[in-house]
């Protein structure tokens, strides 16, 4: 069977959704006539999400200086348009439960996608990005495609992984090799099916080589530099032999100075231990209040 | 259908309401746009920020609002703008008590709208960063009324969308005014500088000018007498002259031909004076001596005028001073001659006095004659200007004198100050070091001050002489020099080692206890100033005095560097010897003291014989120098003769090799011919005699 990035997302998409608590949230946030009030009304629907939300809130993640305690007040602090990609994220890690261990390392790989979630969140806010739970989305999603590959083409990632200890290359430059397409355009490809946003689509995209695009904009240069940051801290692992390249023009776009790296390094660490904590212990909540 | 038509209804309601809130909101950024645009200084922050509340009161209706910035240096966030003015202590306890409770921190770190519940009172509080991308600028703080949960989310996103255009605004004209007040400061900088250049400009120029003027001046003065020469001449040689005319003629000749021989000499002099190529030669001058000489040339002058000469000494006065006695003589010359040649009728003085307090000796030359206008003052000691140019012609003058005696002065250690009243007078003031003077030496009155040879007189007569005690070493390859100075230290009492260079003389000097060190500063092998130098790094202790027949400033300062205590200049004054002896010699116990056979004067005379003896054999060296113009060596043996010939009483002939030496030192090769005959001269005078010169 000839795979391209874009069928193999299709068989994905079909089978794996997003819950439906995600599309009702976005059309709500959309609409100006709606309170705090009720969006928290339509979270407090869903026990699992709600109990996860507030835990988040309250958490070194959030670093708010007074205890949160309902939801509406938490849909305050966090915004309504953020909400939505927290919730997103949460989705997402529910999803993919069901691959075995013996091809990947589920924790690993979610630890990975979490400390780039992180540090792309950190980026952005000394970025002063308005919106910056959209980074940890982004952040969190941009190995997507790798858990899909490893899913469906369980042959070909044997292969692969050989590849990557033969000749010590990047993870992939090997799928290329191998299927004629890597994990970014795999999930670039998912999200688009999924409906997501554009600028979240195209930083999970390019987020191996984010010079590729005509105009790099933040987001994936953002998401570019966080994933070069969460492999070289050594959190969770990508399937990478060594630590990917980092594109020069990425980090020019940014504009950040190179000082900040060591301030933020350390909020990382911080909150990368938080939101691990968060999304592991929430999953088995989660499962044990559905 | 009821329920619809309701909910219609009051989405209907909704959407008005909505679009009114858009249409302010608009009119709001409209009217924003104007402050954004504010990026000159012509309105001040307070200004804008109280307009920007204006505007947001009528869009949010926040009862109280605030506009905080931060100090650039002590990171502390100020109220600049509040609304209603009379609240503001309340405004400011609710800042504080946000700070105080971490959501200030919290609203710092976020780039949106930080909804949160008043501290001091029932209300809402919106606190919402004010930065750029670069930087943190303030804080916007807004109380409503309406409850936290009931904030509208995206009316808080239009005013992160306006605080985010006034924090660049603030950029701006940050960024402008900075740029302004560079832009004055660069200007201010090239103003200063261009002035400094152009006044460096005006300088060099002038410098310039002068040195046009000066050889302007001085190719005309020596073109002029060089005209008249040639006229003369040319007259002379077409034959139609009479004898009275040919007298006439000749007597012109002579006179501008020596006139312009003077003028080129004092160009000579200060050309060398500007590149420095003048060294004195400093050495011991009795200044009865000087003065007496002087006086005699100066009287002869003054006399065909009819004029009187006078030299008034006032007492006391040092009977030696260290000076440049030619160059002394030069300024001392300049300023008499002037005197007499300006002065028609009266006197001309040279009034001698030592001034205690700066310890200089001072030659006031007065004058009764024509004086100087203030005005012209200080132009005389300018090259070729004279008072007033008519004077050149009356006068007659190079119009130099003054301006060479100005920078002798200065190279003696002095100055020349003028003070003159037109048709009364005038006085120069010469003043100049004359070296470190003991108190002692000083001369009460004529009869202390006039002694001739008292020097000699004095210590001729060994009996007078303390005796000494004590060894010294003597280090000079000269062995006229060692056999003369070993004789006087004998004279005294004295134990003397010699040694025949510097390397001879360290290691004596490391081996032996020596109370002093007599080191000739010319030696083959090691000369006096390495060993000196050796032997003062080795901590050496016992003072060492350099001999030297160099005495030139620069010569001695090299000896005092090296590290020698004092210096003899060659050819040796005794008394100076018999001093620098007595300082560091102790005397002599009875029990010590040692009668020498012979009488002085006899052992002394045995020297000076065997010194007479030796001279031939010199000369021939001399000889085959010359012939082999080996200048080096020419150069060498003169300077030995210099030091030594002096010291057996052969003073001329010590001159006169002095004289040799100075001439090859200054490359003037050309003129040694001459020099070699006068010094061939005094040679015959000393060995034809076999007595002293």
């Amino acid at each position: 069977m000839n795979w391209t990035a874009e069928k193999l997302a299709a068989e994905v998409s079909s089978v794996c959704s997003l819950p439906t608590i995600y599309f009702r949230l976005n059309e709500l946030v959309n609409d100006i006539h709606v309170s705090n009030k009720d969006v928290g009304a339509l979270i407090s629907e869903d026990a699992g999400l709600s109990v996860r939300l507030l835990r988040m809130v309250n958490s070194a993640f959030f670093g708010f200086p007074s205890g949160i305690d309902t939801i509406t007040r938490a849909v305050t602090v966090i915004g309504t348009r953020q909400l939505s990609d927290l919730v997103l994220m949460t989705s997402v890690v529910d999803m993919f439960d069901g691959i075995p261990n013996e091809i990947a390392n589920m924790e690993l790989f979610w630890r990975h996608s979490i400390a780039t979630g992180v540090s792309a969140r950190v980026l952005a806010n000394y970025h002063r990005e308005i919106n910056v739970e959209r980074f940890f989305v982004a952040g969190l999603l941009h190995d997507i495609g790798r858990l899909v590959i490893f899913q469906k083409l369980p042959e070909e990632t044997t292969e692969i992984l050989s590849l990557l200890d033969e000749k010590e290359a990047p993870l992939h430059v090997a799928e290329k090799q191998v299927l004629g397409f890597d994990h970014a355009d795999v999930g670039r490809a998912m999200l688009e099916q999924w409906g997501l946003p554009e600028h979240l689509v195209v930083a999970v995209g390019a987020h191996h080589q984010p010079s590729v695009l005509d105009e790099i904009d933040v987001d994936s240069a953002i998401v570019h530099v966080a994933d070069v940051i969460a492999n070289a801290m050594g959190m969770g692992w990508a399937t990478e032999v060594h630590v990917p390249g980092l594109d020069e023009a990425a980090w020019q776009q940014i504009g950040l100075p190179v000082s900040i790296l060591s301030p933020a390094v350390e909020q990382i660490k911080r909150q990368y231990d938080d939101a691990v904590e968060l999304i592991f212990s929430d999953k088995a909540v989660a499962s044990s209040a559905a | 259908m009821q329920p619809d038509i309701e909910k219609i209804e009051s989405r209907i309601a909704y959407l008005e309401e909505l679009k009114q809130w858009v249409f302010n909101a608009f009119e709001v950024g409209q009217n924003l746009n104007e402050v954004f645009t504010h990026v000159k200084a012509d309105k001040s922050d307070v200004e804008i920020f109280d307009e920007i509340i204006e505007q947001l009161e009528q869009l949010y209706g926040f009862s109280k609002m605030a506009f905080l910035v931060v100090d650039e240096e002590d990171n502390d966030f100020s109220l600049i703008s509040c609304q209603p003015r009379n609240k503001q202590n309340q405004i400011q306890a609710e800042v504080d008590a946000q700070i105080k409770c971490g959501n200030f921190a919290w609203a710092l770190s976020q780039t949106k709208a930080c909804v949160v519940h008043s501290v001091s009172m029932p209300t809402t509080t919106v606190l919402h960063v004010l930065s750029t991308k670069s930087r943190v600028r303030g804080m916007f703080l807004g109380v409503t009324e309406k409850k936290v949960d009931d904030v509208n989310d995206s009316m808080m996103s239009f005013l992160t969308m306006l605080l985010l255009g006034i924090a660049n605004t603030l950029e701006s004209r940050e960024l402008y005014r900075y740029v302004h007040e560079q832009n004055a400061n660069l200007e201010k900088l090239v103003a200063s500088r261009t002035k400094e250049l152009e006044e460096a400009r005006i300088e060099a120029e002038t410098a310039s000018t002068v040195k046009s003027t000066f050889l302007a001046n001085m190719s005309h003065e020596i073109r002029t007498p060089l005209t008249s020469v040639i006229g003369y001449a040319e007259w002379l040689e077409s034959g139609s002259i009479d004898n009275s005319e040919r007298q006439e003629a000749t007597g012109a000749i002579l006179r501008t031909g020596r006139h312009l021989l003077k003028i080129i000499n004092e160009i000579l002099d200060i050309s060398k004076i500007e590149s420095q190529k003048i060294d004195l030669e400093i050495m011991t001058v009795p200044l009865h001596n000087m003065l007496d000489e002087l006086g005699h040339l100066l009287s002869v002058q003054a006399q065909s005028k009819g004029l009187k000469f006078e030299v008034k000494h006032n007492f006391p006065l040092p009977r030696c001073i260290m000076t440049d006695p030619t160059r002394l003589k030069q300024i001392m010359l300049n300023l008499c001659s002037n005197a007499i040649k300006f002065t028609d009728e009266g006197e001309v003085s040279v009034d001698v006095a030592y001034e205690k307090q700066s310890g200089k000796i001072k030659f006031s030359v007065k004058d009764s004659g024509i004086g100087i206008p203030d005005e012209s003052i200080d132009s005389i000691f300018e090259s070729f200007t004279q008072a007033d140019s008519s004077t050149t012609r009356l006068y007659g003058g190079t119009g130099l004198g003054l301006n060479i005696s100005k920078r002798l002065a200065e190279m003696l250690g002095g100055t020349i100050q003028v003070s003159s009243v037109p048709g009364e007078g005038s006085c120069f003031a010469v003043t100049v070091d004359p070296g470190t003077l003991n108190e002692n030496e000083l001369a009460e009155d004529y009869e202390a001050f006039s002694i001739k040879d008292v020097t000699r007189a004095e210590t001729n007569d060994p009996s007078k002489l303390a005796s000494l005690t004590g060894k010294v070493l003597v280090a000079d390859d000269n062995s006229d020099n060692q056999r003369l100075v070993g004789f006087y230290l004998s004279k005294r009492g004295i134990k003397v080692v010699m040694a025949d260079n510097g390397q001879q003389a360290v290691e004596h000097a490391l081996v032996d206890d020596f109370n002093l060190v007599l080191m000739d500063m010319q030696m083959p092998v090691v000369d006096g100033l390495e060993a000196t130098e050796l032997l003062c790094s080795s901590g050496y202790s016992a003072p060492i005095v350099a001999l030297t027949a160099n005495a030139s400033k620069e010569d001695m300062d090299k000896c005092l560097a090296a590290g020698c205590v004092d210096f003899l200049t060659k050819p040796f004054d005794k008394r100076r010897l018999n001093q620098v002896l007595e300082q560091y010699l102790p005397l002599a116990g009875e029990e010590e003291t040692e009668q020498e056979s012979g009488t002085y004067d006899e052992e002394f005379e045995a020297l000076t014989q065997k010194f007479l003896l030796s001279l031939p054999d010199k000369k021939f060296n001399i000889e085959i120098a010359l012939a082999s113009q080996d200048w080096a060596e020419l150069k060498s043996l003169m300077h030995q003769l210099k030091g030594s010939s002096g010291g057996y009483g052969f003073s001329d002939l010590g001159s006169a090799a002095a004289k040799v030496e100075a001439l090859i030192k200054n490359q003037n090769i050309d003129d040694v011919d001459v020099m070699i005959k006068d010094f061939d001269a005094e040679y015959q005078k000393v060995v034809g005699n076999q007595k002293r010169a």
